[in-house]
């Protein structure tokens, strides 16, 4: 483990981050558009794939995915510069920790989607109801991103060794 | 030989000039008074003091914004043409959403003020994110209004007009600035 720390610290990504004292708030600051746009574009998607607002038209809540992985590519960028900054910090924390595990089952859910449901949505109607997985992938996307941001929020608040 | 009336004058000046700065002084010692109590009040102490209510209140905080900003960036984005298969009529109710998460902005925004009030009031970009917030709020109830009237229509192929389009882009503009200074807090405050 000390090896590890020790090859991040010595990367130049991570001096660069530590070296320069504005890159942590400009990349918080993405951090927090990143999430936003990530979030509030999966919440019109889920929400509408749990069966809820139904005058959305579900064909069209798919052209939202852009905007998500737009959000994830940047909060994985911004993310991975904190890190870097800070890697002895993050490793041991459990928030930390809770909030990569979430990232991953997201990852799965997400997966689970497009293997069992992506095709079944496109054979709806526009304001048809859906069916129960995709209640159900929908649900937990919500419940695995709303996790993942709170964690996040309490990195600082919840225990570090 | 000195004219007794200019010195006079002057003594008057200084006097004046002093008696202004004594009241400076109580205005302000009122002033921050007024906040000392805030943070000395029991919901302050609990935001403050006890395990999980700053934490509690941080991460209602980021939940909210994600619903407030996350709806207004797509709905904004919709306007200026973006995912054109979604109906502008679809947004009424998600509106409605991003307001719920406007108050619960709101609620865990005043706690977190008052447990830092003395220090918030002070802090140039708090005082620009709270100006951000009021004119974001006023341009969402704008567009909220428009889209009441307006959304039937628009799905029936009437055109946007510029001066929407121009709310929409002032409302992404205003949350982003939100975001921005709400993020600088912490690295630029005064206290």
């Amino acid at each position: 483990m000390e090896n590890y720390f020790e090859w991040i610290l010595s990367t130049a990504l991570s001096s660069w981050v530590l070296d320069n004292e504005w890159v942590w708030p400009i990349a918080e600051t993405f951090h927090f558009f990143g999430l936003s746009l990530l979030i509030g574009s999966l919440l019109l998607i889920d929400i509408r794939m749990i069966g809820w607002f139904k005058q959305i038209n579900i064909q069209a809540v798919h052209a939202l995915l852009p905007l998500v992985f737009v959000g994830f590519t940047v909060n994985m960028m911004t993310g991975v510069l904190f890190y870097f900054g800070d890697p002895e910090r993050y490793t041991i924390n459990i928030a930390f920790q809770m909030k990569m595990l979430l990232i991953v089952l997201a990852g799965l859910n997400a997966l689970l989607y497009y293997w069992k449901i992506d095709s079944v949505m496109y054979n709806l109607g526009p304001h048809d109801d859906t069916p129960a997985l995709a209640k159900v992938v929908g649900a937990a996307s919500l419940i695995f991103w709303f996790g993942v941001l709170m964690l996040g929020r309490l990195i600082p608040y919840l225990g570090t060794g | 030989m000195p004219d007794p009336g200019v010195s006079l004058n002057a003594n008057r000046a200084i006097s004046l000039t002093l008696s202004l700065k004594i009241n400076d002084v109580k205005e302000r010692s009122i002033k921050v008074n007024t906040f000392e109590w805030l943070e000395m009040s029991p919901l302050a102490e609990w935001v403050g003091g006890s395990l999980i209510g700053y934490p509690l209140m941080l991460t209602s905080h980021g939940v909210g914004m994600s619903i407030v900003v996350g709806i207004l960036f797509v709905m904004n984005l919709r306007l200026l043409g973006c995912f054109n298969g979604i109906a502008f009529s679809a947004f009424n109710p998600l509106l409605k959403l991003a307001w719920a998460g406007f108050v619960l902005n709101f609620i865990s925004g005043c706690a977190l003020f008052i447990a830092q009030a003395t220090v918030f009031i002070e802090s140039i970009p708090f005082l620009i994110k709270i100006a951000a917030i009021f004119l974001a709020g006023i341009n969402a109830a704008f567009i909220q209004n428009l889209m009441r009237q307006k959304s039937v229509n628009w799905d029936a192929g009437d055109v946007v007009s510029e001066s929407v389009r121009w709310l929409a882009i002032s409302s992404l503009v205003l949350w982003s600035t939100v975001i921005v200074a709400g993020r600088m807090i912490a690295y630029l405050d005064v206290g």
